[in-house]
């Protein structure tokens, strides 16, 4: 039995340059969210912007990812959009990128608008579809491989922008006992060790110095003069009404991965 | 090796002399012509040729001139267009058509002066996501997905697992009386541990695909009826 599958994802790793190369598009057109755009790659990308998040002047978009490549990335009941001005079908991949405004503008070309109907289709397959354990799934973690230059940057960009407009933070000491809890994080290392962390409703950074590590949490501009409840592993360390939207937490343990943080740090409203 | 550059370049630039302009036609054909039948199968190529008419790699190959065009700013970009680049693109106009109901819009003939004259194709408005797609095209999915999903189990599973899941799909999906020593209870218990490792390989569970009946004819047919063999060979 012949697998075109296999053949077809050696083909596509055949395509792959062996440095990227963007182009900047002639007449760049700021995004807006569900813009569907054309990354100026090849082999090419497709996004559909879901999500915009604001702060101050800084924007950052959350993109669901298409793909020409129909049989590699089909699972099934897979979202699937027609461009029928430029004659290509798209296939979505069951995952997202965050990128900032200026470089969705400089390198992606503006194609036209999904309806506000397919918004949380796209949004649910980003989010629920389970990556499967074959060349397709190993497809799927290539193009994230090979936007994460691009999604690593603008997260880091974003936030270091956003650093340069607040003066002081809210300081808040997390109590002894509870910096000692998350000692049981200690063995953990994730594939990754990353440094900034995205949560429903904030952005945070971790600081490392040499014996103890800060948290920097970003929230919504509009959260400030609301009651904001923050918990860490489910423990209440912050309540109360906001008065800045960057909030320092001190100190965390010293640790080797902070991952845990996605799945236990919680911000209410 | 042929290097598609330059000839691109002169022809974006409406450079090209007839005779080149031929040429460069003759060879996007060749390479359409190749995509077929290496990427898609015999039954899909003569679809085309049913619906389109004898002329359809021309006309491919003017819509091919036409996507082209508009990656034009990438193309430039790489100093080196080996044709398997162009292959690539003209798959998903392969696919484009293949995603139409009834294979309505090829056009016979593009008129490449007003392709010139826009520079940007038109912005569409509230693009609206496929709800359906064309039963020629799922079905052609559905079996280069299932054809590769089975040589994974294959791969991935112990000689054990399979045996199992042989017995699954035989007792419980075909109602088939099997032979196998091993007691049934046994078997359940090593079902009901190989469902979490399908379900992780698939990344769904093993009856929820677009069609579990095609799934479960191609293990039959591809795993177990050897095992099958085996087994009776083994008994006789």
């Amino acid at each position: 039995m012949q697998d075109f599958i296999k053949e077809e994802f050696e083909l596509y790793k055949k395509l792959l340059q062996s440095k990227e190369i963007l182009v900047e598009v002639e007449n760049p057109k700021p995004p807006k969210v569900r813009d569907i755009r054309e990354l100026q790659i090849f082999p090419p990308i497709y996004l559909v912007l879901l999500d915009e998040l604001s702060y101050y002047n800084e924007k950052l978009f959350k993109a669901a990812v298409f793909t020409e490549e129909i049989e590699l990335g089909w699972l099934g009941h897979t979202p699937i959009l027609k461009l029928d001005s430029i004659k290509t079908v798209l296939i979505q991949l069951p995952f997202w990128v965050y990128l900032e405004e200026s470089f969705l503008s400089r390198f992606s070309h503006k194609l036209g608008r999904i309806s506000q109907e397919d918004w949380l289709k796209l949004t649910e397959y980003a989010e629920r579809t389970i990556i499967p354990k074959t060349l397709q799934g190993e497809y799927i973690h290539l193009v994230m491989k090979r936007l994460m230059p691009y999604n690593t940057a603008s997260l880091l960009d974003y936030l270091e922008k956003i650093g340069t407009y607040e003066e002081t933070p809210l300081i808040i000491q997390i109590p002894q006992t509870l910096s000692k809890s998350l000692m049981e994080y200690s063995y953990a290392k994730a594939a990754a060790s990353k440094n900034v962390f995205k949560g429903e409703n904030f952005f945070a950074i971790i600081e490392k110095e040499k014996s103890k590590t800060r948290l920097i949490i970003y929230l919504p501009q509009d959260y400030i003069g609301k009651k904001v409840t923050i918990k860490l592993k489910g423990e209440k360390v912050f309540e109360g009404e906001l008065t800045k939207n960057k909030i320092l937490l001190d100190s965390l343990p010293v640790l080797l991965d902070y991952s845990f943080l996605e799945e236990e740090l919680d911000v209410q409203i | 090796m042929k290097n598609y550059k330059l000839i691109l370049e002169r022809f974006f630039k409406n450079q090209l002399s007839s005779l080149e302009f031929k040429s460069l036609l003759i060879n996007l054909k060749k390479i359409i012509k190749k995509t077929f039948d290496k990427q898609f199968s015999e039954y899909i190529e003569n679809l085309f040729a049913k619906y389109y008419g004898p002329d359809y790699l021309e006309t491919l190959s003017h819509e091919l001139l036409l996507k082209l065009i508009y990656k034009k700013n990438i193309v430039l970009n790489h100093s080196f267009i080996h044709e398997n680049y162009l292959s690539s693109i003209a798959k998903n106009l392969i696919y484009y058509h293949l995603s139409l109901d009834f294979f309505k819009t090829l056009e016979k003939e593009i008129n490449f002066e007003d392709l010139y004259l826009s520079e940007d194709p038109e912005e569409q408005e509230n693009l609206k996501l496929e709800e359906t797609l064309p039963k020629v095209m799922v079905n052609y999915l559905e079996n280069l997905s299932l054809a590769h999903a089975v040589r994974i189990i294959k791969a991935c599973l112990t000689s054990k697992e399979i045996e199992t899941l042989c017995w699954y799909i035989l007792t419980y999906i075909y109602n088939q009386e099997t032979k196998y020593k091993v007691n049934k209870n046994v078997l359940y218990k090593r079902w009901e541990r190989l469902k979490p490792k399908l379900k992780e390989i698939l990344g769904y569970e093993y009856y929820e695909g677009t069609s579990p009946s095609k799934f479960f004819e191609l293990i039959k047919s591809e795993l177990c009826e050897k095992i099958d063999y085996i087994i009776k060979n083994r008994n006789n």
